[in-house]
């Protein structure tokens, strides 16, 4: 009925505040090595980068896809 | 995962009107329900459906698409199939509300009439089996199970058991509180929901909706929608001044 997703979507507009970040964790930690997900948010994500950087130091990649002005994309990966 | 909006959340909203307010909020569906002013019914042609929502992306600066009618009596599956079906979007079915015999009756035809059909109800363990018989009996590759979700109410682990593989695949998903009640949640369930979903690859629409009438003026504020509040609505806005949600820039 609807199209099938190619590459895996987190949307965490929808996530209540206190869950967002574990929650993005969580799912970070299942994905297998080389595997990743597109994070959806209504701002830019940017202090999350600094959190990936500070615990997962190393092993994550993070690109860009989409930067507003409502709506941000980014690819995070497990590398 | 389309993120979607419930017509229930600006009820008085016409459809190129809600499609734009979705548009603006980055919100990529819409569903319509009955008992609000959208006015999509048989008797809509697909061009005319298409033309509101071409209006409405470009006012709003993204496309939306409708995702799913949601049907009141059974008469009117017939009546809408076509449309569902040259706009494909989901036909729901109420399945906690029809009779059994009326429902799988229904739900074949309109799947027959080329429309996609969604046994739709509240989530709970009871649901789940009677909704995989009744799949089992219609047996259409065109209908499918959706579910409406109330983390408030849910147990704490709803998101496993609705994602059960024993359970019928949810094509479609209902979540209410969401949107600007999601701030005054805590730690219902809605994070594990959406991590599962991802890594499930869900692809079908999860559709915020109101939980309760009383948000209505902080589903206004969220939505971006101005003045019009009328006469008592200062409690409410006072309501939601509590709220960090209504500034998307604020929620982390």
């Amino acid at each position: 009925m609807f199209e099938t997703n190619e590459a895996m979507t987190l949307d965490v507009r929808v996530i209540p505040p206190r869950e967002k970040h574990p929650t993005i964790f969580r799912t970070f930690d299942r994905l297998p090595e080389g595997g990743s997900f597109v994070l959806v948010n209504d701002h830019d994500p940017f202090p999350l980068r600094y959190q990936f950087e500070a615990e997962r130091p190393g092993g994550f990649t993070w690109d860009y896809l989409e930067q507003g002005p409502t709506v941000w994309r980014v690819r995070i990966g497990r590398s | 995962m389309i993120l979607s909006l419930s017509s229930a959340a600006a009820p008085d909203l016409e459809l190129r009107e809600i499609a734009a307010v979705c548009s603006h909020r980055g919100l990529g569906g819409l569903e319509l329900v009955p008992g609000t002013a959208h006015g999509v019914g048989p008797h809509w042609s697909p061009s005319r459906v298409r033309s509101a929502l071409d209006a409405a992306a470009a006012e709003g600066g993204a496309a939306v698409r409708i995702v799913a009618l949601e049907v009141e009596r059974p008469a009117e599956a017939a009546q809408l199939a076509p449309l569902a079906g040259a706009l494909h979007l989901a036909l729901l079915l109420p399945a906690d509300r029809w009779e059994p015999g009326e429902l799988v009756a229904r739900a074949r035809a309109a799947a027959d009439d080329g429309a996609h059909v969604v046994l739709f109800r509240s989530f709970s363990s009871a649901a789940v089996s009677d909704t995989a018989s009744l799949l089992a009996e219609i047996g259409h590759a065109r209908v499918h199970a959706g579910w409406e979700v109330d983390p408030a109410s849910a147990p704490l682990d709803f998101a496993e058991r609705l994602l059960d593989p024993a359970a019928p695949p949810p094509a479609y998903l209902r979540l209410r509180g969401g949107g600007p009640e999601a701030a005054a949640q805590t730690g219902m369930g809605v994070g594990e929901l959406i991590g599962r979903l991802t890594l499930a690859r869900f692809a079908g629409p999860l559709v915020l909706t109101p939980s309760s009438p009383t948000f209505h003026v902080a589903w206004s504020a969220w939505l971006g929608r101005r003045g019009g509040w009328g006469c008592g609505s200062k409690a409410d806005r006072e309501l939601v001044g509590l709220s960090p949600a209504l500034s998307p820039a604020s929620v982390q």
